[in-house]
């Protein structure tokens, strides 16, 4: 061969600088020519640590780009100790989840507007019984109502299903919990009677979670929020002219000494969902 | 495979299982090894079950049950086993709103790889595999029925099990996809044991090490699948007419009338097919 390529000519080649119709006559001459493809052969392998630093760095930013970044609930959770992992996986509940903060948020709307404006304390009453409901059906929504569709893959995972449940009850708690206790600020009436919503409200949670193990999340909720609603209906009673307190302490739930029982009840609830860890981790039927 | 270069991977004695009043499995005796072992049976015999079993989503209510030397009644020997298997269920569910990388993503946080290098290389690894590393940012309700399955799949694969059980694992998927899944699972089963349920005889011949049939929640042939061919020996007749007296008869595609049982008058015996093998072994009373 009487001549060869020059080393820019080979060099952008060898980068891929270079436009279809040059390429392809470079190609035309190099599968002629042994010297410039030796000469190209040296060429890649100098360049070679070059480009496999620039593949890496490009890797890292790619790999930067793509990783999803934890969400605000995920880098709380973390800062309060809980591996990124399992804060991943309890923020990563289904989209359902809202839905049951938005639902309770309305009807504790209606019941302040109605406490404001109405006559009479049913307004209160109303804000007091359905408080507690809205996080035992929160705890429901954030597996999906009927249960994670992906159940049967989770159960037979390694990572506990209770911590998981346990997790995600805690933070349907501390959404739900400053929510309405800065509504329960709006009600006419303050002090006690405000916040008789609030040992209910634990003793619920802990009950859906302890009734879980036997009979799953959603139909755990169901009952347990259905009892609470039927009981606290039939047992409230009063006036328009007499006070919310005296509507709520005709009932034994909101006395002192029901608030007491609703206490140990959410206590034992709890120890009954924890010595009964493990039927959360098999099926329930066939 | 032989026997020799094979592994127990999980041994059952005497497992049976019960929902309600109604006995669903009775007493199977079992060893699972390395490689591929396919359950066949009809609908109702057990299949299902018996994975949910292996897979600690059921617990047995009688007999005993090792799975890579842990025993699954003892809970610290169920966390171990369930580090190391791969479950694809009969009806695994989605969290439809999500993206398949997010799916995946969700199922290795429940497998506890904790690490997020790890974990995002082995998401990668496992779609990669399925062939759906370029659909892994697209939501999975808008999948096709065979994309899904293979999204299903790949989960399965996370962490590269020791066991990996496949609960009907090629319903719904085309002849290419079939035979993707024929190569993965061959793939794995070169140093882990798979075991599969499935109603094709055509899987079975192409995968499996080992078969067993279930019937009634009882075992009616475990053995390989040269074994169930001849146990259909002297039991399959080709004819000109259809014979009534046969457990099972039907027409082929060439117009001869294929009798498994008893002949009907003036019928040639045939060699048994795998497929004749699995209907003699069911369709005896």
């Amino acid at each position: 061969m009487s001549w060869h390529l020059q080393s820019d000519t080979i060099g952008a080649y060898a980068t891929g600088r270079l436009g279809v119709a040059s390429a392809g006559s470079v190609e035309a001459h190099l599968l002629e020519c042994g010297m410039c493809r030796a000469k190209l052969a040296g060429l890649a392998q100098s360049e070679a640590p070059a480009r496999r630093r620039h593949d890496d760095s490009l890797a890292v930013i790619l790999d930067q780009i793509d990783r999803p970044q934890p969400t605000l609930l995920e880098r709380f959770l973390t800062a309060l100790g809980v591996s990124p992992g399992l804060a991943k996986l309890t923020a990563g509940a289904p989209r359902l989840r809202q839905s049951w903060l938005v639902g309770g948020l309305a009807v504790l709307a209606v019941a302040v507007l109605v406490a404001q404006v109405g006559p009479g304390p049913a307004g209160v009453v109303m804000f007091v019984v359905s408080a507690p409901v809205a996080p035992a059906l929160g705890i429901a929504f954030s597996y999906g109502w009927g249960g994670d569709p992906a159940g049967e893959i989770a159960v037979t995972a390694p990572l506990p299903v209770l911590r998981l449940l346990l997790l995600r009850t805690v933070v349907v708690l501390l959404s739900w919990l400053p929510v309405a206790a800065l509504l329960a600020v709006a009600l006419p009436e303050r002090g006690r009677v405000a916040l008789l919503w609030f040992i209910p409200a634990i003793a619920l949670t802990s009950l859906t979670v302890a009734l879980a193990s036997f009979v799953g999340t959603a139909r755990a909720a169901t009952a347990v929020t259905t009892t609470w609603l039927v009981l606290a209906a039939t047992t409230v009673r009063g006036t328009r002219w007499t006070t919310a307190s005296a509507w709520l302490e005709h009932s034994f739930l909101f006395r002192p000494i029901g608030q007491a029982l609703l206490a140990v009840i959410a206590l034992g609830a709890l120890v009954v969902a924890i010595a009964r860890r493990t039927s959360f981790e098999v099926r329930r039927s066939s | 495979m032989n026997a020799t270069d094979t592994a127990v991977v999980a041994r059952l004695a005497g497992v049976g299982k019960r929902f309600g009043r109604r006995a669903v499995l009775h007493g199977i005796d079992l060893t699972v090894r390395t490689g591929v072992t396919g359950l066949l049976g009809p609908n109702g015999a057990g299949k299902t079950t018996l994975l949910r079993i292996l897979a600690t989503a059921l617990r047995p209510d009688a007999g005993e049950l090792t799975v890579l030397g842990d025993d699954v009644l003892d809970p610290d020997g169920r966390y171990r086993i369930r580090q190391r298997i791969g479950y694809l269920p009969q009806q695994p569910g989605f969290h439809e709103w999500d993206t398949v990388y997010d799916f995946v993503n969700h199922v290795a946080l429940l497998q506890e790889i904790n690490d997020s290098r790890r974990r995002q290389s082995e998401i990668l690894r496992v779609l990669d595999i399925m062939n759906m590393a370029d659909c892994m940012h697209q939501h999975l309700r808008w999948l096709s029925g065979g994309q899904r399955h293979r999204v299903a799949l790949a989960q399965a694969l996370l962490g590269d099990p020791q066991l990996l059980l496949l609960d009907e694992p090629t319903v719904g998927l085309d002849p290419y996809e079939r035979l993707r899944f024929r190569q993965v699972v061959s793939e794995v089963a070169r140093k882990n044991a798979v075991v599969l349920s499935t109603h094709s005889t055509d899987d079975v011949a192409a995968l499996c090490d080992e078969v067993v049939v279930l019937r009634l929640g009882r075992t009616a042939f475990t053995g390989c699948p040269a074994a169930m061919i001849a146990a259909a020996d002297g039991h399959v007749w080709l004819s000109d007419a259809p014979g009534p007296r046969a457990a099972t008869w039907w027409r082929a595609a060439d117009g001869h009338y294929r009798h498994i049982g008893d002949p009907p008058p003036g019928a040639d015996l045939a060699a048994p097919t795998l497929e004749d093998g699995y209907l003699h072994l069911v369709s005896r009373s």
